[in-house]
């Protein structure tokens, strides 16, 4: 019996061996990270080509409309669809930038709300700064003197949030008055930088009739579909031939493939969620969504996080190791050495030492 | 028990030789607390990786979503720093220093273990040889929560053995159980030691019929209540349950799915890595301390100790081979190794030999146990047959027998000199030399204009410093570019890691870099950051 396992456990482990590992591989993911700031990397990605990617771009917005709409209000979302559609890259840029403070904004909000909530808050002000990070350099070109008091601004307010200590050690109490003066502080410094320009034909319809309006977007939105599932296969075509002349690898040509597809699933998903939105607008008319929003957005936070992470991971990090210590030569050098202590071994036995 | 009772006539017939057997006592005794004390004055005051900058702010700011320290928490450690930062301004040092503390308390509970088997002398001996690991020189020296895990350890192993010499100890069995839960609550990753309680309560089941179900139900909550405060310490920290589960999910997805550091997503063979962990990281950086004399030495030990070994489960009745081992604690020693071993292999960074710094100590300890053993046994024996009057014929046996206790003994005492020598120098080295991160920060500090500097992990390190300038980690190419478009009014520099990266995804760029500056440290407290070159970007 004895034999048998051993036998059986030689086999398994050489199966194993054999078997490509390096799924194990890891590191520690970043729960600050913020899914419209994320969204916002990708645009400009697939923008700052020298061939633009508009449909990849639209795409990757598409994904995160819903949830813009719902808490910046749909009169923004309808300016970014125009952008897109008239392909005009530095007002969408610039919007979205705009749209990246009241982010900001956004989560300063909320964190006010619920200052007592220590975990809440934390996370809140995290995806604040996760945003800020995104348009930190703008902000430099902009303000280059208040990148320092914005970085120690959002520090101070990271320490008004007070401590519950490890054990009870380094307690510290919450300054909800001390919060409140850093977080206007940050949205008044930054908010004059970044203007806001709202597509003008589309959001006077928007607000005279917001309900035919939403009908509209989301028929678009479902045509839009129809088209981009047409249109993705000849766009991967087209990036794969343009990848190739870059002398890119083939890998990420797979990629992109990959990609595409996935998204254009994610994509007939977000066309439900437009109209789950719609229900959802139509119960809250006034555009501040109120706090049950809140608060099943931040249990689908972690769903939302690893979607963004795959795909940014997918599209951002085609690293390789590339630095691998010389084990071929540890191997020689032990086995040498190891034969040296077993030859020791089987002399002193022959003669009689052992 | 045979054994025990020669020693003692071999001692009383030397008479007086109670003298003479204090001075090898005193002597390695001394240079055992020598040993911590030279590890006491040369604690690293760096924190120069990630993750030791990681758990260095923790002790200022416990925050897990911040990183200070990263998941899964090391509540205990960051604990015990806590503490001696009180004294000690440093929060790097004040780590390392709880390390060394920890790390000399080990000598009791090594050398109780040996003391089971071994004389005083070879006992010491055994510990000294522990101790003497260049590798865990290094490793004890440094603010990781690695060294104070491998303590916790050592009085783990102990208790297991305490309570496997009674028949049944209610006591000792929910020691070890707390220990298991400071275990974890110092280092999560040293998980499959926790088979080492299985082992026991599945020993008690088996030995005595005493082990009632009342017991192991009892036990069996202790052991949830023993995780659960360290765990409940960390959700205390974090406010509430919710925002813990959430924050916990967050790090774990991440944690399988996002690449970083110096690890990969291309898939390597396992026998590749096996090789590595096995081969460079576990014998040749970890036993030999990447010297060829030690790695002489140790294989002809490690030799031997492989002979006794097959020799004593040879001896074994082969129906009965099971019941046979299972009392022997040195088996199960192996067994929870090879464990480790497999959990580094498939679920540990191979890249970073610390991950096997705990199979190094009791993995010499087992090899010095039992080839002191050895000599011991063999000694006895022939002097027991001297004894009883077969003089001619075994007088030769004699000669022989005390011909490989001398040269066991050699070898064992070179291996000590060469690796602690090499030990105090590699730490020496540690505290002294400063980092490439740290000369790195330091350097671009010097500049007056504005700059920017793009880094992968190398970023942690400057923010611990609190450097003057902008500093970013960045992995994509058009991120990168996209994100200098907007720094007219800075000078813009990049590491060789995030050059080597943009180049992958992009090719050649050395027409876009000038070379500024390079920094070296031992890559042996470092592996990945301790050769940085820094480029200067040269904008269109």
């Amino acid at each position: 019996l004895l034999k048998k396992s051993v036998r059986i456990f030689i086999v398994l482990l050489i199966a194993t061996l054999l078997y490509p590992s390096g799924v194990f591989a890891y590191s520690y993911g970043d729960p600050s990270k913020d899914d419209v700031a994320e969204t916002f990397k990708l645009i400009l990605v697939r923008l700052n080509n020298d061939s633009p990617d508009w449909s990849g771009a639209q795409e990757a917005y598409k994904v995160r409309r819903a949830e813009i709409s719902s808490h910046f209000g749909e009169s923004i979302a309808v300016t970014l669809d125009t952008n897109f559609e008239d392909k005009n890259k530095e007002l969408l840029v610039d919007n979205y930038k705009a749209l990246l403070v009241m982010n900001i904004k956004r989560r300063f909000d909320y964190a006010e709300k619920d200052i007592n909530d220590y975990s809440k808050t934390k996370i809140l002000l995290a995806k604040a700064k996760g945003t800020y990070d995104t348009i930190q350099p703008y902000v430099q070109e902009l303000a280059p003197n208040e990148t320092q008091n914005l970085q120690t601004a959002f520090e101070k307010a990271l320490e008004a949030l007070g401590n519950p200590g490890l054990f009870g050690v380094g307690e510290k109490p919450v300054q909800p008055e001390e919060f409140k003066k850093q977080a206007s502080y940050i949205i008044e410094t930054i908010t004059p930088l970044f203007p806001y320009t709202e597509a003008k034909k589309k959001s006077e319809d928007s607000q005279s009739t917001p309900t035919t309006e939403e009908k509209k977007s989301t028929t678009a939105s479902t045509t839009d579909t129809d088209k981009s599932s047409s249109t993705t296969e000849e766009s991967s075509s087209s990036e794969q031939e343009s990848d190739s002349t870059e002398s890119s690898t083939n890998e990420s040509t797979e990629k992109d493939s990959e990609e595409a597809q996935t998204e254009s699933k994610t994509e007939e998903t977000s066309t439900n969620d437009s109209e789950e939105e719609t229900k959802f607008d139509s119960e809250k008319k006034n555009e501040q969504p109120s706090e049950e929003i809140e608060l099943s957005e931040s249990k689908t936070d972690i769903a939302e996080i690893e979607v963004a992470k795959e795909e940014s991971t997918k599209a951002h990090d085609p690293m390789e190791r590339n630095k691998k210590t010389n084990t071929a030569t540890s191997f020689i050098v032990i086995t040498l050495v190891a034969s040296l202590g077993i030859g020791s071994i089987v002399f002193l036995r022959k003669k009689g030492f052992i | 028990m045979e054994k025990r009772l020669s020693k003692q006539m071999e001692y009383k017939k030397e008479g007086n030789s109670k003298l003479l057997l204090l001075f090898p006592v005193f002597v390695l005794s001394i240079i055992l607390f020598f040993f911590m004390y030279y590890r006491f004055v040369y604690a690293s005051p760096f924190a120069r990786t990630w993750d030791e900058v990681d758990f260095a702010l923790a002790l200022g700011r416990f925050d897990l979503l911040a990183m200070q320290p990263h998941f899964p928490g090391y509540p205990y450690f960051i604990l015990g720093g806590m503490f001696f930062h009180q004294w000690i301004e440093n929060p790097a040092k004040a780590l390392s220093i709880l390390n060394v503390f920890l790390t000399a308390s080990t000598i009791l509970p090594i050398y109780k273990l040996a003391r089971e088997k071994l004389s005083q002398i070879n006992s010491l001996v055994c510990t000294l040889f522990v101790h003497s690991i260049s590798y865990l020189w290094i490793i004890t020296t440094q603010p990781m929560s690695e060294a104070a895990a491998i303590a916790v350890l050592w009085w783990y192993l102990w208790i297991i053995k305490l309570a496997m010499n009674k028949k049944f100890s209610f006591l000792f069995a929910s020691i070890a159980v707390f220990l298991f839960g400071s275990l974890m609550g110092i280092r999560l990753s040293f998980l499959p030691f926790g088979l080492g309680l299985i082992l026991l309560f599945y020993y008690h089941w088996k030995i005595t019929k005493i082990f009632f179900i009342k017991h192991v139900v009892i036990l069996i909550v202790l052991t949830i209540i023993f995780q659960f405060l360290w765990i409940g310490g960390l959700i205390l920290s974090e406010g509430s349950l919710v925002g813990f589960i959430q924050l916990a999910s967050g790090f774990v997805y991440g944690h399988f799915n996002e690449w970083g550091g110096a690890i990969t997503t291309t898939p390597d063979p396992l026998w590749e890595r096996a090789i590595q962990l096995l081969f460079y990281n576990f014998l040749w950086v970890g036993l030999f301390g990447q010297s060829i004399l030690s790695a002489i030495g140790m294989s002809f030990l490690i030799a031997l100790f492989v002979r006794q070994g097959y020799l004593f489960y040879r001896n074994q009745p082969k129906k009965g081979l099971f019941s046979g081992i299972i009392h022997d604690f040195d088996s199960w020693l192996l067994f929870l190794l090879a464990t480790y071993f497999l959990w580094a292999l498939f679920a540990q960074n191979i890249e970073k030999p610390r991950h096997i710094s705990p199979l190094i100590g009791p993995f010499v300890f087992v090899v010095s146990k039992t080839v002191l053993d050895y000599i011991e046994q063999k000694y006895s024996q022939v002097k027991l047959k001297i004894n009883k009057g077969k003089k001619l014929y075994k007088e030769k046996k004699l000669i022989k027998s005390k011909v490989m206790t001398v040269m066991i003994y050699t070898v064992t005492l070179a291996l000590i000199v060469n690796q602690a020598l090499l030990g105090m120098k590699l730490i020496e080295e540690q505290a002294i030399e400063v980092p490439a991160t740290y000369q790195l920060a330091k350097d671009l500090n010097e500049y007056d204009e504005p700059l920017i500097i793009y880094t992968w992990e190398e970023t942690r390190v400057m923010e611990f410093l609190k450097v003057e300038y902008q500093h970013k980690r960045i992995k994509t190419y058009e991120l990168f570019i996209e994100d200098i478009r907007h720094r007219n009014n800075q000078r813009v520099f990049i590491t060789n890691h995030v050059l080597e990266g943009f180049e992958q995804q992009v090719g050649e760029l050395s027409s876009k870099t000038i070379q500024i500056g390079e920094y070296h440290s031992n890559p042996l407290f470092d592996p990945v950051y301790s050769q940085i070159i820094l480029y200067e970007w040269i904008k269109d």
